[in-house]
């Protein structure tokens, strides 16, 4: 991974910069860490007030599960959390009923970006989460960065943090930008949603906040399941299925 | 401080505001309604009740019968004593007091106390109203916004306010009595004894006070009120202690019936939004200050539309914090009626506000943590002109096992987190559970539980349609355009169904969870044998 040094190393520059040239940054609001309550999220500090984009190129990343896992931990914390589902993919079913979720149904991305413009602006939601993973990856590259920008701009002015799932690179005004791995396989019908959460990978992309994270996510401490498997070295596992690997997950960071 | 709205020669002024011929003549008398139905010998023994000061300077005087009025001045016009026009003016006059003060009475015919204890701030100067950012004098507001001559009285106790009031004989005078108890008794030594209260001049006490020769307020008062008790009873007392002042007494409140709604229809249907808003601002205006009048705030309001075809627009615009802001119900409607197009022009409009106290204490921890919840209130309208109203909200399940059975409830309206009925799980079974056949009507041992054994599913919405090859009984490979592989793994069939008791609405079908080199999908087969790719797991 060549991009993570060079975005330490930009955060560095930055650092530098901001030493040396206070007046030019004197206008930059100090952000803290926002917590949304996620071990594999918060690990990389993301900043309040701004945009963080998670990647996923491949539907085997897990990002459903993440996108799953931080509205759990909205809904246990009883926090009020806006989901912009930009392809009206969110599945009530495979979630926990909370009234303290915002729900926006899209029918393109267009609408996603109004919505957003909309929740960002009004600023009482202090979490928003965009879902653009089903939407197709060349209509969203060709929304003009200047959209993201004043979304960014807007975050930033009403302090709402926004967590976007895009399937490609995709938002230029994102503070943190981080990639999923495809880690997941037919195995995970065996396992518990906090087993396959414990299982997600995350890769620093880009960082602009000047926070100095870790490229990794750092080992977790998952519950063991009785049997974990991976599809990585193909194993077959005792109850028929194909896959798995043998190191215990705590190892696998 | 008490103040007490008076209008002299009530009977007269209640006819002459309905009746503009008859200030054609200023020398006007008013007769008792059932004089017009006597004979005309009997008319004319009847007492004039009511004079205007024309007919004062005219040498006629009340008690007079109308005959030897007549003999004084030839010039004389009788007016029938009207009570339904006397009822509108009273309730005129009590709409007037409204708009300043939640609190008043309806004291006599042509006569209303206010409280303004709340409501004004007095010093030096005139009383003005709190709030008043330009502190008007509240003695001309209440004459400049009333359309007929009222007498205006401030004191500290109600009764004191109502001699204030008659103490000045031109139209447009107020009076504002110190409270201090000798300026007081001062002020209202002039005053005759027949500005007492009507309740007291038919009474045995009043015609002895008569008779022993006392004329004004001053005489009482100089009378030891011991003497006029022992002689008069507790009535004395009573007449003493307010021509003194110092009668104090409780105001019977008017409570009008809430009626927070406004109708209006259209002389001629219309077809553009804006004389729609025209009148619409003109009932929030109305509606808000009814509300606001009553101390009370609006939690909803609800916009009925009718339209020449016959059929109706109903929707009810909710806000998260109560409140009376004209503006903000407004721009509420505005957002609501951009993104409605009528069916047929609009005939009739009706507005109605649901009243709620206002919010005075943290009730509900949900609707405080919002920085601004009426904002919000205003941003959700927005997303739903923008999207629809079905497209924004929380998502609700509805109670069948029919797979996307859910509907979205509005925001605003959404209770505390309460245990909520949940379709048994339809994704990958997990070793342990129950297995793929008994899923169908088995009941859920805990959904909350079993949600977390199963991978989220993100749904296409519409379905793909896919085409399935099978091998030997399992589904080998699928093509639903995009989404197309060979599968590698597939677990299932998951019959489902549902509605058996209903011909019409039942259904069935069955569903495969199957991995592809792209991802991991859910395959459902309708009854048709037509394949959908439902969505992807993961």
């Amino acid at each position: 991974m060549n991009t993570i040094p060079t975005a330490l190393r930009a955060a560095a520059l930055r650092e530098t910069l901001r030493e040396r040239f206070p007046a030019a940054h004197s206008g930059a609001v100090p952000r803290c860490a926002f917590a949304t309550g996620v071990p594999c999220l918060d690990c990389f500090s993301i900043p309040q007030g701004s945009f963080t984009e998670i990647v996923n190129d491949s539907l085997l990343a897990g990002s459903g599960v993440l996108l799953a896992a931080v509205l759990d931990k909205a809904r246990q914390e009883k926090r009020l959390i806006g989901l912009i589902d930009a392809a009206n993919a969110f599945d009530p079913q495979s979630h926990h009923a909370s009234t303290r979720l915002l729900w926006v149904r899209c029918r393109q991305i267009e609408d996603a970006l109004r919505a957003a413009d909309l929740l960002l602006r009004d600023g009482n939601l202090p979490f928003v989460v965009l879902d653009f993973q089903l939407c197709a990856r060349q209509i969203l590259q060709r929304v003009p960065a200047s959209s993201w920008t004043r979304l960014g701009l807007l975050a930033e002015k009403s302090g709402v943090t926004s967590l976007a799932f895009t399937p490609c690179t995709t938002l230029s005004c994102a503070s943190v930008r981080l990639r999923m791995e495809a880690v997941l396989g037919p195995e995970i019908s065996h396992l518990s949603r906090s087993e396959i959460t414990a299982r997600l990978r995350l890769h620093l992309d880009r960082t602009r906040t000047g926070i100095m994270s870790p490229p990794f996510a750092p080992p977790l401490e998952p519950p063991l399941p009785a049997a974990a498997f991976s599809i990585l070295d193909g194993t077959s596992a005792p109850n028929g299925h194909s896959i798995i690997h043998a190191l215990p997950l705590r190892k696998a960071g | 401080m008490f103040a007490v709205l008076l209008i002299r020669s009530f009977g007269l002024h209640a006819v002459l505001r309905l009746c503009s011929e008859f200030h054609r003549f200023p020398v006007l008398a008013l007769l008792d309604s059932q004089a017009a139905d006597a004979s005309s010998r009997q008319r004319g023994r009847a007492p004039l009740l009511e004079l205007t000061a024309a007919a004062e300077a005219a040498g006629v005087r009340l008690g007079m019968t109308a005959s030897q009025a007549l003999a004084r001045c030839s010039r004389l016009r009788f007016i029938q004593k009207n009570c339904a026009a006397e009822t509108a003016a009273q309730e005129e006059l009590l709409a007037h007091a409204a708009h300043f003060t939640p609190d008043y009475e309806n004291t006599a015919p042509g006569v209303v106390t206010l409280d303004l204890r709340h409501v004004v701030q007095t010093g030096d100067g005139p009383p003005t109203r709190r709030g008043d950012p330009r502190a008007h004098c509240l003695p001309d507001l209440l004459r400049e916004t009333f359309a007929h001559p009222l007498h205006l009285g401030f004191a500290s106790t109600p009764d004191l306010a109502h001699l204030a009031a008659h103490l000045g004989p031109a139209p447009d005078f107020s009076c504002r009595i110190p409270p201090e108890t000798t300026k007081a008794r001062a002020f209202l030594a002039p005053l005759p004894l027949d500005v007492l209260p009507p309740f007291s001049k038919e009474d045995e006490s009043f015609k002895r006070l008569r008779q022993w020769g006392l004329r004004t307020l001053g005489d009482l008062a100089t009378l030891p009120r011991d003497e006029i008790v022992r002689r008069l009873g507790l009535q004395g007392g009573t007449l003493w202690d307010y021509a003194t002042g110092q009668n104090r007494r409780l105001l019977r409140l008017v409570h009008p019936v809430a009626d927070y709604s406004q109708d209006f229809q259209f002389e001629h249907p219309i077809e553009t939004a804006e004389p729609l808003f025209l009148v619409l601002e003109a009932m929030i205006e109305t509606l808000c200050a009814r509300l606001a009048s009553a101390w009370l705030v609006a939690h909803a309001m609800q916009l009925k539309l009718r339209f020449e075809n016959g059929l109706t627009h109903e929707r009810e615009l909710r806000i998260a914090e109560p409140c009376a802001d004209s503006d903000l119900f407004l721009r509420l409607l505005q957002r609501h009626l951009d993104g409605f197009t009528a069916t047929a022009p609009i005939t009739r409009v009706v507005l109605e506000m649901q009243p709620a106290p206002p919010p005075h204490q943290q009730t509900r921890l949900f609707e405080n943590s919002l920085r601004d919840p009426n904002r919000l209130a205003e941003t959700l309208s927005h997303l739903e002109t923008l999207l629809g109203k079905d497209r924004i909200g929380v998502p609700h399940l509805l109670p069948t096992r029919h797979p996307d059975g859910f509907l979205v409830r509005p925001f605003l309206d959404a209770v505390d987190d309460s245990p909520q009925w949940r379709r048994p799980a339809l994704g990958p079974r997990r070793e342990g559970a129950p297995s793929p056949d008994s899923r169908v009507g088995a009941p859920s041992p805990s959904a909350e539980a079993r949600l977390s054994l199963l991978p989220p599913l993100r749904r296409f919405r519409p379905p793909l349609a896919a085409r399935v090859r099978f091998e030997e009984g399992r589904p080998a490979e699928v093509d639903a355009g995009a989404i197309r592989g060979h599968i590698q793994h597939a677990e299932g069939p998951w019959p489902l169904s549902g509605e058996w008791w209903d011909t019409t609405r039942n259904w069935s079908w069955q569903e495969w969870d199957v991995w592809l080199e792209s991802g991991a999908y859910r395959l459902g087969q309708q009854p048709e044998n037509t394949w959908q790719l439902t969505g992807t797991y993961g």
